[in-house]
């Protein structure tokens, strides 16, 4: 078992192999107060990806309400049922991770959901954490509190499926840090379905192989974003690379959000795996739930994005977002303008901060005709 | 079996498995994974061969256009085009990539719809129907009417698939022989002798075509596509010639039914208020608001694609409040949120001005100039005080400001020449001009507490002319008026008697009590809308425009922004958002809809004659039963608004009308067996197909091979239908070859070349002449060449709509450049001194309960007594106060106080029906596309299955009632369970169902029960997007191997196994929305009429009322035993396991 | 590209990586358990169950003389070995059946906690053209189905193809040969291959591109079959040549080779056929392998008939069983009879 440290929970953890960081690690990071839980992104993924037989119940993207959602069924509380309550002081872990919890030597802790399990993939849509009342008023936090949780596989540095699998059938690509299951070589032991924290493998039932999200590679490789991110109306995703070669960089829109200002925070980083989707925590939810599910930083993350109106370098960051279907690897804000460019250099966002306005005159003399406002 | 293979085919195995071999190394699968060649078959699936751009264009006021990517000829994907950002304007200004990407996933999804099992894919006729016109149209020779039993049983018959040619023929000839059998004399007796009422019976003045009703659904989403409808109506004219033998002067078309009012999304006040349609801006524009109300609008679930905007102008600092009925969606992005009772929102909004102008926060110089509040009404008829009913001899002034007036014998200029309203000169007299108390003046004043006199308003004195003129007018006062004819009379100021109004029945402290909105919270939020003049966006939504008390709504929440200085602004202004509706964008398509038949432009460089022959009307009358409003001895519906008898029906994009229309069982059942065609133009097997008789099967969007136009209400963009390189996947046309297909086989019929004529571009295979002619006459689109937004369009690009402003909001002429409304003072209404209004109790603004959604007593008037509330009892109009019934509620005015309301209850709660049950629209869905797509409607709430491990599933996805889990609790009812839900049993889900049993088996709605914490005890909600249950899809049930609720002969599926969230509303029309009386511009054109405007002045319904009975049918459990899976698991509200409890308590984490 | 040759390109790939392999996996185990690797005693049913060696597979040669001896499987010849179409075939009834005790495999993670399956009955005959074992054993009821969180039982033979190769599936440049037979591969071939409306029968999807359906005008329908390339494009493990993709199989057993845990690898078109039944709790499973002088297997078992080893592992399926969590024997005796 080889030791490697985890900069999420600030310490050196049990993995079953050495670090080998790829050449860049693609991440994204949503912003949950976006989200408008359409499933947009979830169709985009299943009518490209997942649409022939025996993937009818497979959905690579789902969205889902938290508190009562979850696709499969309670995919997270049932291992933190198995794990316990994580502890953290300050920024670092004290529990044990997935890859620790069941002794040195054995397979990553998990739980293996049935079929029936992915049955109503909505459940719990909408749902409020609390009954409501007649006449209830929220100010500020919500006492009775909903929002939305866009989930796909989260390219982890420490995957828990590539652990888990005794062919070394899952990988990670050192391109990109794309974590894919070799469909030539899978078996189907489920291993990895078992293992994985966010149960973003999937059992195909006439493959009898599993199958994952494959983060759109096909797309990354001509540096476009993935097609659940392109496709996302909320605009509430960035799709791009953090820097693993070197320090994080200011004009890299994905370091800058995760790394150096921590607005986006992991899914869970007690579970150890180092998940490489981050997300900007809901400011109308109260604190306990959110560090339940992001970690530490919580509370700084959501005085932050409250604060973002005089914040500009950050705010420009977020305007990128939904703004091209391009991969941005650098960015800058010019005056009122966020501006970004591609993998190849180019220039591919000028987005302003306020949509511009014109005005027209009454009688356009061009064309012989009165214009008017209401018609 | 055989005993091994021959030894030479083993040879060669054993040959090929002991070749020396290359090692594979799988050191460290972080890196140099050997096996990468798979990877390829990845790369091949997203590989597409080509793609081009359609647009997607549901009724859903958005409208995006999409890359389709073709594998093999197939569409298998859909992606958005970001082309949106490369939109110009005429002079070259830019949209930004704020806009992208635009798409949503019922548009991805369409994929599934373009080839899924219930496209429309060949023309088809009812078998019964067939037969009818094959035995030459038997009819019972008294009342002429078709014997229903054996030729209209609808639903329960069988298809035949016929050709285009065939199609055609059957419909052409029924429909003359339809309006052959009305036509004259005797077809009005037979009219008679079949029931309708004289009234209407009248109305058709012999003319045969005026029972044939077309209606093209929300028009405005296909300019000539499904606006041909009406042009179709218009050329009736040629068969009513044919037929009676008259000529192009006494001709009548046919009658063409309304959009916008018939799906509830006009709001009524706004007319009532502005003199025009709607007041509402581009959402993009909240970015400009300090201040964003979201009132009854579920914005991110109605208005996807332009969720960003709300959310990004919160992330820039905005607060967002959102006003809704349960803790909706949309609170979830709100930093405050409100959950009040159903349908009180004119209660609200009255709190709210009440603590405005009691806290003396009102705008002074915003209301004394742009609204009627400053304005004399007389207190002993309650009229409006006239100029001329003081100043002797008094001629209306010569207006100059925002009008044209048109003297005898003018005409008014085509509609892109229109520089404003244009009244005619007798108009103008009868509008005379209004009358304020100046406090500068002497004047013939009679004494009283004040000084100063009255003085003249004219309707050009708005905004800084009116300040110009000098006059400083008293808000507050009694005032004694010496008249022209000698006599006094006591004059206030509007705003006198609607503080009055307001500081004795809407107090903080009454409000709380008839919203449940706590009175410090109202008190607030009015205060932080005072304190944004011009920064508070009233976003409203069809929540409480759905409510029979919409058209007060909205006067109420004008009434606000008018006091706060919010209408007409950036970012301060009154929205309503229901519907892409606003066909005068193409104010030009006069051209097209009413070109005149007789006289038709064949020269496509030229424009059109138009000349309107066919006859607007509500279809409201139709959905109440084929009547209007008779209450005692009272005839409640104006002349102008009197529909004729419904015979022949023929729609384009239009489910609305049956499939899901509000009452649907009433009218499959009672409505429809009196029509005798029915006729649909679908590409989807819809409810509604189930239920006609001749079904035209049209284009899909990615199939168009004629371009069309469209534009969106909430976006600046004018948008073109590509027409697209997909070859038609099935037998289908496009909807103007259906139209040019009918009309040649009314030409062959009647040897009328015309009717050919009539399409003749269409014919050529090129309705670009028509389209061009459409933006050559609008205002907003003179200068586009059709051409040219084609070719953009092809590649994902829209145009930008030449509004005055980009991005466009309405009233920005009346409050940034000082023009008049479109009303008689050129203000802000908010007094109706119209003698219906006066009579109906709501001259004032105030609140009426809801008519059906209400625990306490329906559509009563709740205000304490005032000077000028003088509605019609019952008594006056000869009717029974104890009359509860849907039908007299309508008509009923009574009167009680906050405190007397409170002590009544609903009619029906002794008998269970306690329940406010509401039907709004979810993100699943635009109305029911395309929601029955499997991959769709798995997502549609807690209850998808693909695999349906319970059979009983009507299909992967099934519609479920949202219930507080405590009310459930109380009926025995546990979530997953199947519930009965029951509306009034005097009218739903259909008369006489009692006596029907076949239908109340299809009729009679059962659900899911979902626990919802999310909505107050009492309020239960159903979404309005799932796909009815029908004969069809009840015998399928019964029949199917997998108990999948499929049609068997129409594969047309339903979301319910019985009923439909239709079984529950029905048909209301209100007295204030049907009168003669009120001006309004028309729904084209700048031209002010009066009474009846389709889609402007017109009733809209109640569609999202209803009090409820819920019982329990089956437990939810597989197969009906025991609880539903994930209840049983604890993972529910109320069911909650321990670990379900410590996970939402956050007992998973600790810090320290 | 033609199945076979993608077939050999990976065979070749994946055997020839064997040895390397083995190394990292035999490290991984250590390093996976650092705690002392117990015996695993087999249980009183088990009376003369195989010992399993500390070590992650002792040398190809029977249990050392020290432990108790380790039942022979003895192939006797007759005149013509009974059909594999009927494994009830009474011929089988005059054939001698050898027990042998099973353990739960615990040498490599993921190990199975705890076996449900501790005897096997052997028997095995051959004739001049074919080599035949029928293998039974008891199981209440039948696990047939693969689905999220659903196995099948199965049973492999393994035989080493070089001396010295380890009973944990070979070593480095050690290989071993395995006939594996499972019972979902049995269903599929007796009933047809067990799609998606066999496991969930209620299923209703709106369509499957390019599912060549009942007209044209449905050529997409959800009924359709999937057995075209233009369809198969969404089946990546199938497209990839997966042998557990296997839409239209027609043997229940696979043939495999493989140079240490996690190295099975599919060897295609093998000659090897088989056939299972279940009755009244019990599994018959006959495995049948035809003889021919190149068959390196038959080579081995040609050279020294009375020398050969065999190994033997059970998975249950309402066990979870699968991959490495199995039952197992040590290397056993077996001794072909001329």
């Amino acid at each position: 078992m080889a030791k490697r440290f985890n900069w999420q929970i600030d310490r050196e953890q049990e993995y079953p192999y050495e670090t080998l960081k790829p050449k860049r690690q693609v991440a994204y990071v949503f912003d949950t107060n976006k989200c408008i839980e359409c499933q947009t992104c979830t169709v985009a993924c299943k009518t490209c990806w997942t649409s022939g037989k025996g993937q009818e119940t497979i959905f690579w993207n789902n969205v889902e309400t938290k508190p009562y959602g979850g696709y499969p069924h309670q995919w997270d509380s049932r291992l933190m049922e198995k794990c316990g309550p994580c502890e953290w002081q300050g920024k670092k872990l004290y529990s044990l991770t997935v890859f620790e919890k069941n002794g040195e030597g054995k397979p990553p802790a998990g739980h293996l959901p049935t079929e029936r399990d992915y049955a109503s993939p909505n459940i719990g849509e909408d749902d409020l954490s609390e009954m409501i009342d007649q006449g209830s008023h929220f100010d500020g936090t919500h006492n009775g509190w909903m929002f939305y949780l866009a989930r796909i596989c989260n390219h982890c540095d420490n995957p828990a499926c590539l652990a888990a699998c005794p062919r070394k059938a899952i990988y990670k690509r050192e391109e990109d840090g794309i974590v894919l299951v070799d469909q030539e070589r899978c078996r189907g032991y489920q291993h990895c379905v078992e293992a994985c924290p966010y149960k973003k493998v999937f059992f195909n039932t006439i493959n009898r192989a599993s199958e994952k999200c494959i983060g759109c590679f096909p797309r990354v490789e001509q540096g476009n974003v993935a097609l659940c991110v392109e496709s996302c109306i909320g605009k509430i995703r960035l799709h791009g690379f953090l820097s693993t070669q070197e320090e994080p960089r200011e004009d890299n829109p994905l370091d800058y959000i995760v790394k150096i200002r921590k607005l986006a925070l992991p899914c869970y980083p007690q579970f150890g795996t180092a998940p490489n989707v981050f997300y900007i925590p809901p400011v109308h939810v109260p604190d306990p739930f959110l560090d339940q599910l992001f970690g530490p930083g919580v509370e700084e993350a959501k005085a932050m994005y409250r604060n973002l109106k005089n914040d500009k370098q950050l705010l420009g960051a977020l305007m990128l977002f939904g703004a091209s279907p391009r991969i941005i690897t650098r960015y800058e804000v010019q005056g009122d303008e966020a501006v970004g460019w591609d993998v190849d250099g180019k220039e591919v966002v000028r987005v302003p901060f306020t949509e511009p306005t014109y005005f027209r005159k009454h009688y356009d003399e061009t064309h012989g005709a009165y214009r008017q406002n209401t018609v | 079996m055989a005993t091994g293979a021959s030894a030479a085919v083993i040879g060669q195995w054993a040959l090929a498995a002991t070749q020396d071999i290359v090692p594979l190394t799988i050191d460290n699968p972080l890196s140099n994974y050997p096996n990468r060649d798979w990877e390829k078959h990845y790369r091949n699936l997203y590989q597409s061969d080509s793609s081009f751009t359609f647009l997607c264009a549901p009724n859903d006021t958005h409208n995006c256009l999409l890359n389709a990517h073709v594998k093999n000829g197939v569409v298998t994907r859909i992606s958005p085009t970001f082309g949106f950002s490369k939109a110009t304007d005429l002079e070259g200004n830019r949209a930004s990539q704020r806009w992208e990407p635009r798409v949503c996933q019922k548009g991805l999804a369409l994929v599934r719809r373009f080839y899924g099992d219930r496209r429309c894919k060949r023309p088809m006729l009812r078998k019964g129907f067939k037969q009818w016109v094959d035995e030459g149209f038997p009819r019972d020779p008294q009342t002429g009417a078709v014997d229903p039993d054996k030729y209209l049983r609808r639903g329960r018959d069988a298809w035949v698939a016929v050709t285009w040619d065939e199609v055609f023929d059957y419909s052409a000839r029924a429909m003359t022989n339809i309006a052959e059998t009305y036509t004259g004399p005797a077809g009005q007796q037979r009219l008679l002798a079949q029931g309708y009422d004289p009234l209407m019976v009248q109305k058709t003045e012999g003319a045969g075509t005026q029972v044939l009703k077309f209606r093209g659904g929300m028009q405005v989403l296909g300019a000539t596509r499904i606006m041909a409808q009406y042009r179709l109506a218009n050329s009736m004219a040629l068969l009513d010639s044919k037929i009676r033998g008259v000529g192009p002067d006494k001709a009548i078309g046919a009658r063409g039914w309304d959009n916008y009012t018939w799906h509830t999304d006009l709001p009524p006040g706004h007319p009532q208020v502005t003199g025009q349609q709607t007041v509402d801006f581009d959402l993009c524009n909240v970015e400009h608001s300090n201040l964003i109300l979201v009132w009854g609008m579920n914005w991110i679930c109605t208005k996807m694609p332009d969720s960003h905007w709300l959310t990004e102008a919160r992330m820039k600092g905005s607060k967002v409040v959102v006003i809704a009925v349960e803790y909706s969606a949309t609170m979830n992005k709100a930093d405050e949120a409100f959950i009040v009772r159903p349908g009180t929102t004119p209660a609200l909004a009255l709190g709210l001005a009440q603590v405005i102008i009691s806290e003396g926060l009102m705008d002074q110089k915003f209301v004394m100039g742009h609204t009627d509040l400053p304005l004399l009404v007389r207190m002993d008829n309650g009229k409006m005080l006239q100029a001329k009913d003081v100043f002797p001899n008094y001629t209306a002034a010569k207006l100059k400001n925002g009008v044209v007036v048109l003297q005898e014998g003018e005409r008014s200029p085509p509609p892109h020449l229109q520089p404003t309203a244009i009244l005619t000169e007798k108009r103008r007299q009868e509008w005379g001009d209004y009358v304020c108390w100046n406090q500068n003046t002497g004047g013939p004043n009679i004494g009283g507490p004040n000084t100063g006199g009255p003085a003249v308003v004219t309707r050009d004195q708005v905004g800084k002319f009116f300040f110009e003129s000098g006059v400083a007018p008293s808000l507050t006062g009694e005032f004694q008026v010496k008249l022209a004819d000698g006599q006094a009379v006591v004059c206030r100021t509007v705003f006198d008697v609607t503080r009055e109004l307001l500081d004795s029945s809407y107090t903080p402290e009454l409000v709380e009590k008839l919203t449940w909105a706590p009175a410090e919270a109202i008190r607030g939020l009015a205060r932080q809308i005072a304190a944004n003049p011009e920064k508070t966006s009233f976003v409203m939504g069809m929540g409480p425009n759905q409510f029979f008390n919409n058209d007060l709504k909205d006067r109420a929440v004008f009434l606000v922004g008018a006091l706060t200085r919010n209408v007409g602004y950036i970012g301060g202004n009154v929205g309503s958002y229901a519907g892409n509706y606003r066909v005068a964008f193409f104010s030009g398509a006069v051209q097209y809809n009413t070109e005149d038949p007789f006289e038709i432009q064949l020269d496509p460089t030229k424009p059109a004659k138009p000349k309107r022959y066919f006859r607007p009307e509500s279809v409201h009358y139709f959905n109440h039963g084929d009547t209007f409003l008779r209450y005692g001895d009272a005839v409640l519906t104006g002349k102008t608004h009197i529909p004729t008898p419904t015979k022949s029906i023929h729609v384009s994009n239009s489910n609305s009308l049956i499939g899901n229309a509000k009452g649907h069982y009433e009218t499959v059942v009672n409505a429809l067996p009196r029509v005798e065609f029915i006729a649909i133009n679908e590409w989807w097997w819809t409810a509604s197909c189930e239920y006609a008789d001749v079904v035209f099967p049209v284009d899909s969007w990615a199939e168009f091979k004629h371009p069309d136009m469209t534009i969106a209400v909430t976006n600046p963009f004018l948008y073109v239908f590509p027409a697209t390189p997909l070859p038609r996947i099935h037998d289908t046309r496009g909807d103007v070859e259906v139209a040019a297909g009918l009309s040649h086989a009314f030409a062959k019929l009647t040897g009328d070349q015309r009717f050919d004529d009539y399409w003749k571009f269409v014919n050529e295979g090129n309705v670009r002449p028509y389209l061009q002619r459409i933006l050559d006459y609008s205002n907003d689109m003179r200068g586009y060449k059709i051409e040219d937004l084609e070719a953009k369009a092809a590649q994902g690009i829209p145009a930008i709509v030449q509004t005055r402003t980009y991005p466009k909001y309405v009233g920005f002429e009346q409050s940034h450049e000082d023009r008049p409304w479109y009303t008689r003072t050129g203000r802000l209404e908010f007094y109706r001194d119209e003698q219906e209004f006066i009579d109906a109790g709501e001259n004032m603004v105030l609140h009426r309960e809801p008519i059906d959604s209400t625990f306490y007593e329906p559509n009563v008037i709740v205000a304490k007594p005032h000077p000028l509330l003088r509605p019609k009892s019952p008594e006056d109009y000869g009717a029974l106060r104890s009359d509860l019934s849907g039908d007299a509620r309508q008509a009923r005015n009574v009167i009680l106080t906050v405190d007397e309301l409170l002590q009544t209850e609903h009619p029906l709660k002794k008998y269970g029906y306690e329940f406010i049950f509401h039907t709004p629209k979810y993100r699943h869905g635009a109305h029911t596309t395309p929601t029955d797509v499997d991959i769709i409607a798995v997502w549609f709430g807690p209850f998808g299955d693909m695999h349906r491990a319970d059979r009983r599933m009507p299909m992967v996805g099934e519609m479920y009632i949202d219930m507080h889990p405590l009310d459930a609790k109380k009926l025995g009812i546990e979530e997953g369970d199947y519930v009965w839900i029951d509306a009034d049993p005097k009218d739903r889900p259909f008369h006489g169902w009692q006596h029907n049993p076949a239908a109340y088996e299809v009729a009679r709605l059962m659900a899911r029960a979902r626990y919802y914490p999310g909505t107050p005890r009492g309020v239960t909600r159903m979404w309005h997007n799932a796909h009815g249950a029908t004969f069809g899809t009840v015998q399928g049930a019964k029949q199917h191997p997998t108990g999948l609720a499929q049609s068997p002969t129409s594969k047309y599926k339903a979301m319910f196994r019985s009923g439909s969230h239709q079984s529950c509303t029905r048909g209301f029309i209100k007295p204030t929305q049907m009168t003669d009386s009120l001006y309004v511009k028309e729904q084209f054109t700048q031209d002010i009429g009066q009474g009846f405007v389709a889609d402007v002045n017109c009733p809209t319904g109640a569609p999202r009322e209803a009090m409820v009975r819920i019982t329990r049918a089956e437990p939810g459990g597989i197969g009906g035993k025991g609880l539903w899976r994930p209840a049983e698991l604890g993972m529910r509200p109320t069911y909650e396991s321990d670990l379900t409890k410590d996970f939402i308590a956050a007992k998973f984490v600790k810090k320290s | 590209m033609k199945r076979d040759d993608t077939n050999n390109r990976l065979l070749i790939g994946i055997i020839g990586g064997a040895a390397l392999i083995l190394m990292t996996m035999v490290t991984a185990i250590f390093l996976v358990s650092r705690r002392p690797i117990v015996v695993i005693v087999p249980d009183k049913q088990a009376a003369n169950a195989a010992t399993l060696p500390a070590t992650p597979g002792s040398p190809a040669t029977a249990a050392s003389p020290a432990e108790a001896p380790p039942p022979e499987i003895l192939v006797s010849r007759i005149v013509s070995a009974p059909a594999i179409d009927n494994p009830l075939d009474p011929a089988w009834d005059k054939v001698a059946v050898v027990e042998v005790g099973l353990a739960p495999q615990q040498v490599a993670q993921p190990v199975l906690e705890k076996g449900t399956i501790t005897k096997l009955r052997v028997q095995a005959v051959r004739d001049d053209k074919r080599y035949v074992w029928r293998l039974g054993w008891d199981k209440p009821q039948i696990a047939e189905t693969m689905d999220t969180a659903k196995f099948t039982d199965a049973i492999a033979m393994q035989f080493p193809l070089a001396d010295n190769a380890p009973y944990t599936m070979g070593g480095p440049g050690l290989p071993v040969r395995m006939l594996y037979w499972r019972a979902a591969w049995q269903k599929d071939v007796d009933q047809g291959f067990q799609g998606v409306a066999g496991l969930h029968p209620n299923t209703d999807s709106d369509l499957y591109w390019f599912a060549k359906g009942k007209s044209d005008s449905e050529q997409h329908a959800a009924d359709g079959s999937t057995d075209n390339e233009m369809a198969r494009q969404w089946m990546v493990a199938a497209k990839s040549g997966n042998p557990m993709a296997d839409y239209n199989r027609k043997q229940p057993v696979e043939e495999l080779t493989a140079h240490g845990f996690g190295s099975g690898t599919h060897i295609g078109d093998s000659p090897t056929q088989g056939r299972g039944v279940w009755q009244a709790g019990k599994w018959y499973v006959v495995i049948d392998r035809p003889i021919s002088l190149k068959d390196p297997l038959i080579e081995r078992f040609n050279a020294s008939p009375d020398k050969q080893l065999i190994a033997f592992a059970v998975w249950d399926g309402d066990n979870a069983n699968r991959g490495g969590k199995k039952q197992i024997t040590n290397w056993l005796p077996m001794r072909i009879l001329q």
